[in-house]
């Protein structure tokens, strides 16, 4: 009798004997032979059993040698690398952090958001031609400094990027990080500003004095109950408080938030005010005045060499404003010199005797004679009157050609757009609405979306990070917006059709349902809450979508 | 990346059956302690990558028999695995086997894992990557980069000197150590 090898038996006893009769490599006859073999032989079937009992034994000794072994486990070398790579990361994060946060107040809101301003103050709605001039003039004057700080800010971002590439590939190598290291600190510092635009930020409950005989050169952050400034500040100064003076000089910028404001200083750049009363007294502003208050006055002495905006209950202008003038308010007052345009909405507006307008005047009031006109007024442009301010009667917006004509280019972006989308994201038209508790669950993930992202881009766009991802999220958020409607009514129409076909087809489906949810959303009274209600749960179904597409991905990744 | 503190609890459950199998591969105390500490860098960087359904023995296991076998590749210790030639098989012996009381008896642990240790680094690494990580031939085989039937020659062959060992006095066994 030929007994098989020992190879064989062994190969059969750990079950490695593959009986896939296709294996090119065992084949099935070695195991198909060994195992007739063991049924007629005693002496191979004892083999077989040792042998499995050998290997369960190496096994066993295998475990039992790890179990005895009486290894002392050492501290983990990740750690202290670890604790290393957190506290160099806080460090630098920290620095980051301080440079960012005084780079931010200079570049965002002193160039940024002022500069913006200034952009909006300088282009003051006259004709299409002038408009293009003046944005052209700024941008050449102005844009250079804009860009440097857009530029600044992205350069910061990469730098923050490289950091957290840093931080991932930290245990790999040692001469990797180095060199990130290197060029994100070199990157980072090179957009920072220089050291001398700090920030000095007093806080406290007792009023805040700052002398005539005081000057700071830095930036000034005030938070008090009272403050009072009389001294000189080389930079911008910020207040909130309740009652608020200033009669020393301004280089900058004034922000004033608080309930009386008293200004008589002289301010170099751009004054915004929000107070309950902002009263200027021999105040000197180089810059633009952004005012809103219940009452708001400007005395003869004062001069406003830019732009004046002021909204409020009660207005009145004494002072020399050297361009245009915009006023909302209930009742105004004005005297004085206003070098360009005057645009006002009120109900009372008087212009009284010796004011000069050196250009248009244009006024809403109740009726055409609320303008009251005073003696030796000199108005240089035209007086055109608008009608009253915003009160028209209601109409039904069905009776208009427009809504119509709105309603259906509508209609018309929304197909386009609707299957263009549908063809690029196949999944996203497969999307169902699922059972009550389901849609409740997506329509509240909509209404989260819906109220958060905006705030959220408000808080970006305000804080470290910056306005332009700020502007990408609010894009992305309106983008969605768009679609929420239309990915609704891509389920509306593939409901709707679903009785006539299994597959009705993108075109038909998105056709179908878009009429629907055209129709359904200007229905009288109930539009609006169809509306909300389309938005919110398209919004939930995207959301849901993109959720599930990215978990899908990190499965398969992983 | 892993959460530090709970890495640290799998670092200290699972440090010893690292260690030993870094050992069993690499036969240096050193060499293995280096050897299961970057096991377990490796591990703390990619734990993104491992799936809870898997048992994280196996995972960690297969992680540190792969450095291992790059460790004794770039050590130059690797031997040529193929020289085994199937010709062989069919003269090679058929002793007893080992009987599993002898396997795991207290008193023989010790010269068990001495004559492991003896092994040359072709019987060792298939034994130990059979009996202690608990892979298939066929698993073995992708990993040595050979086929089944040779993964099975290499485990008797290193069973058959295991049991030639075991049945020796120690300075026998150690004078053996060099011929093979």
């Amino acid at each position: 009798m030929n007994h098989p090898t020992e190879l064989n038996l062994m190969m059969y006893a750990e079950e490695a004997l593959d009986r896939n009769p296709l294996s090119q490599e065992t084949g099935a006859d070695e195991w198909s032979a060994v195992h007739e073999h063991l049924t007629t032989c005693a002496t191979c079937r004892d083999s077989v059993t040792k042998l499995r009992q050998e290997a369960q034994g190496l096994s066993d000794a295998f475990a039992l040698a790890v179990v005895h072994a009486s290894i002392e486990t050492p501290k983990s070398r990740l750690q202290p690398n670890r604790r290393l790579r957190d506290a160099t990361l806080a460090t630098i994060a920290v620095m980051l952090t301080t440079a960012l946060v005084q780079w931010s107040w200079k570049a965002l809101f002193e160039e940024m958001i002022f500069s913006a301003l200034a952009w909006a103050a300088s282009t003051w709605a006259p004709s299409v031609y002038t408009l293009t001039n003046r944005i052209f003039l700024f941008f050449q004057e102005e844009g250079l400094d804009m860009f440097n700080n857009h530029l600044a800010l992205i350069i910061t971002v990469i730098g923050l990027l490289s950091l957290l590439g840093l931080r991932s590939i930290w245990p790999k190598s040692r001469a990797i990080p180095t060199v990130l290291l290197t060029l994100s600190i070199g990157v980072t510092m090179t957009a920072l500003p220089s050291a001398g635009q700090a920030l000095q930020i007093i806080q406290q409950e007792d009023p805040v004095i700052v002398a005539a005989s005081k000057s700071i050169d830095d930036t000034l952050l005030i938070t008090s109950k009272d403050a009072t400034v009389h001294g000189d500040i080389k930079g911008s100064l910020f207040i909130a408080a309740e009652d608020v003076e200033v009669t020393g000089d301004i280089s900058g910028n004034l922000i004033t938030l608080a309930d009386n404001v008293t200004i008589s200083g002289s301010i170099g750049g751009t004054i915004i005010s929000l107070g309950d009363s902002v009263v200027f007294e021999d105040a000197k502003v180089a810059g633009d005045l952004w005012l809103a208050g219940d009452t708001v006055k400007l005395d003869s002495k004062s001069e406003i060499r830019g732009n004046l905006a002021s909204f409020g209950n009660s207005i009145a202008v004494e002072a020399k404003v050297g361009k245009d003038m915009l006023v909302a308010a209930e009742r105004a007052v004005l005297s004085g010199e206003i070098g360009g345009d005057l645009n006002i909405g009120t109900k009372h507006i008087s212009l009284l005797e010796n004011t000069l307008v050196g250009g248009n005047i244009t006024y809403r009031t109740a009726s055409k004679d609320g303008l009251v006109l005073g003696d030796n007024v000199t108005i240089r442009g035209e007086i055109d009157y608008q009608g009253k301010p915003r009160n028209f009667p209601a109409r039904s917006r069905f009776e208009s050609h427009s809504f119509y004509l709105w309603e259906l280019l509508w209609f018309v972006g929304a197909f386009v757009v609707g299957w263009l989308v549908f063809s690029l994201t196949p999944g996203l038209g497969r999307i169902e609405l699922g059972g009550g508790k389901e849609s409740i669950t997506t329509a509240g993930l909509g209404f989260l979306v819906l109220i958060t992202v905006p705030i959220a881009a408000i808080i970006i766009a305000i804080t470290v990070v910056g306005l332009p991802l700020s502007f990408i999220t609010i894009m992305a958020w309106l983008t969605a917006w768009y679609l929420a409607k239309i990915v609704i009514a891509h389920l509306v129409g593939r409901s709707v059709l679903a009785s006539r076909s299994d597959d009705p087809g993108l075109a038909s489906a998105l056709f179908v349902g878009l009429i629907i949810v055209t129709v359904a959303i200007n229905l009288p009274f109930l539009g609006g809450v169809i509306n909300l209600l389309a938005t919110i749960l398209g919004l939930g179904l995207m959301v849901q979508f993109w959720l599930h597409r990215r978990s899908s991905n990190d499965v398969t990744v992983a | 990346m892993a959460d530090s503190g709970a890495f640290e609890i799998l670092y200290r459950e699972y440090y010893p059956r690292v260690f030993a199998l870094c050992r069993r591969f690499l036969l240096t105390h050193e060499c293995a302690e280096d050897a299961a500490q970057e096991t377990f860098a490796r591990a703390y960087k990619s734990f993104r990558h491992y799936q809870p359904v898997r048992p994280f023995w196996h995972w960690i296991a297969t992680i540190a028999h792969h450095h291992c076998l790059d460790k004794l590749r770039q050590a130059g210790r690797w031997e040529d695995i193929h020289a085994e030639s199937n010709p062989d098989v069919d003269r090679l012996e058929t002793p007893e086997p080992l009987v599993v009381d002898v396997l795991i008896a207290a008193e023989t642990q010790a010269q068990l894992n001495a004559a492991i240790d003896a092994l040359p680094e072709k019987y060792r690494v298939p034994l130990v990557l059979a009996y202690l990580v608990h892979l298939s031939y066929g698993e073995i085989a992708i990993l040595l980069g050979t086929n089944r039937n040779h993964v099975g020659i290499l485990l008797l062959r290193a069973k058959q000197q295991l049991r030639r060992c075991l049945q020796q006095p120690i300075n026998v066994r150690a004078l053996t150590r060099g011929v093979e």
